[in-house]
């Protein structure tokens, strides 16, 4: 059916005008060429991404894992964090480079919640076992996976500013001046937001094992 | 102010110990880092389509196949419907068709090509691994190519690229494995099979580095210092080198 506006009349100007028309145009004469138009990083730029991936890419990684992003994607969003990275690398100033890391994976962890959130997508244990290094102790695997498994759904329940302040302090190891300049805050609030982080990981903790003990007495 | 005790130190029960220290038991692999910088056009050359196809939706700064696929196919319904400017739809579309079976051929040779060990395929495609003299590849990528580009991979070639970097990394895997459990010699040997295997291999720098330090463990400090200083004066600019100074320093 012919959408209503839209007749042979249409002059060629308004149809060039149209965003659909001009990707189709590019399409036809540079059929998806974007990477290859991207120029080529500096050798130093190159250097220091490099370093960048060296020193931040099991951090990155860590905190999408605790801001909610599914095992089975992680690695993906990890990719994009230092995709977006590797294209502002000459605005990102020298020794700001973690910052920008995590404040970038803090909004791919979002975009990529919001599409898990809409999809149903529910974590795949298959993914998640794929990313515990089994070691010589499967059955300590086991433990840790299990264990991993509760500390997600505990991470899942804190409020969003709580958790990562929780992930990078308690599970980091950063310190809270780090964190505020990472994040931008105050000291105070950081200080704030970890409080509320440790009490609502006590009290989830607790149930958690309330619920273990009363499945046990069954 | 001091910053607290964390709570593994101080503050946490036997059972909150155990979930906090389970944080650690999830890492990510040496592929997925090794994809990162070949997706950067560091190492081996790769584009991520599929990343872009999955996120690209959710981050809104792209736009996926399907959006275009979608879009496109919109429009050309309607402008065929109408006869106008038909030149420019035959091309498009025509461009469109072609680019989609390409990346079709490509993504389902990447498909073929994939292993337990080689989840690269997940969310790259690599083209070719050789790297340039200075270290600093240049970026060739494959799915996205224009009908015009004269370094066309070839499904099968793509795939075997593919399988390639799979293979490097599960090498240099296992050399780490066998170093980290203080099997020293066993992992220069499998660093020998890996720099026989892979002469011009996407981590042959990172081969090198384990090298010195497999070197160092074994205490033969002689060798551990040529290496060292090899790898040194190859790659002057890498994020190693301060590494390797601090391993060969007296």
């Amino acid at each position: 059916m012919i959408a209503a506006g839209t007749s042979p009349l249409v002059p060629l100007a308004a149809l060039a005008a149209r965003a659909e028309t001009a990707w189709l145009l590019r399409l036809a004469f540079f059929p998806m060429d974007p990477p290859s138009k991207r120029p080529a990083m500096s050798p130093e730029a190159a250097a220091r991404f490099r370093g960048m991936v060296d020193r931040d890419f099991a951090v990155v990684w860590r905190l999408l894992r605790g801001l909610g992003v599914a095992a089975g994607t992680v690695d993906d969003a990890a990719q994009q964090v230092f995709l977006i990275a590797s294209q502002r690398i000459d605005v990102i100033t020298a020794g700001s480079e973690r910052s920008f890391l995590l404040a970038t994976a803090r909004g791919v962890a979002a975009n990529v919640r919001r599409s898990q959130a809409r999809s149903h997508e529910v974590p795949d244990e298959a993914a998640v076992a794929e990313k515990v290094d089994e070691g010589a102790n499967p059955e300590q695997a086991l433990a840790s996976r299990q264990a991993r498994a509760l500390l997600d759904s505990i991470l899942e329940e804190l409020p969003e500013d709580a958790r990562e302040v929780f992930v990078l302090f308690e599970l980091e190891g950063m310190t809270m001046a780090a964190i505020a300049e990472t994040l931008g805050l105050p000291p105070g609030t950081v200080a704030s937001r970890l409080r509320r982080a440790r009490e609502e990981f006590h009290a989830a903790s607790k149930r958690f094992q309330a619920a273990a003990h009363r499945g046990a007495a069954r | 102010m001091s910053d607290p005790q964390r709570l593994l130190a101080e503050g946490a029960n036997d059972f909150e110990r155990d979930l906090l220290r389970s944080w650690e038991v999830e890492q990510p692999s040496d592929a997925a880092r090794a994809r990162v910088l070949a997706a950067a056009g560091l190492g081996a050359a790769v584009t991520a389509v599929a990343t872009a196809t999955k996120l690209g939706a959710a981050a809104g700064g792209s736009i996926a196949p399907k959006a275009i696929v979608s879009a496109g196919g919109a429009v050309v319904a309607k402008w065929l419907a109408v006869g106008a400017v038909g030149l420019a739809i035959t091309g498009a579309t025509v461009g469109y068709v072609r680019h989609a079976a390409r990346v079709r051929r490509n993504e389902e040779a990447a498909a073929r090509a994939a292993t337990p060990e080689n989840d690269a395929t997940k969310s790259a495609q690599i083209a070719a691994p050789a790297p340039a003299p200075d270290g600093v590849p240049e970026a060739v990528p494959v799915a996205p190519t224009s009908p015009h580009t004269r370094n066309r991979v070839t499904p099968r070639e793509h795939a075997s690229a593919v399988g390639a970097l799979g293979e490097q990394v599960s090498a240099l895997d296992s050399a780490r494995r066998a170093l980290a459990s203080g099997d020293a010699a066993s992992a220069i040997r499998q660093l020998d099979e890996y720099e026989a295997r892979f002469p011009e291999g996407a981590l042959v720098e990172e081969a090198e580095v384990l090298r010195v330090e497999a070197l160092v463990a074994t205490g033969d400090r002689g060798a551990a210092e040529r290496a060292g200083q090899r790898f040194l004066a190859a790659h002057p600019n890498s994020p190693h080198a301060t590494r390797v100074r601090a391993l060969i320093a007296p």
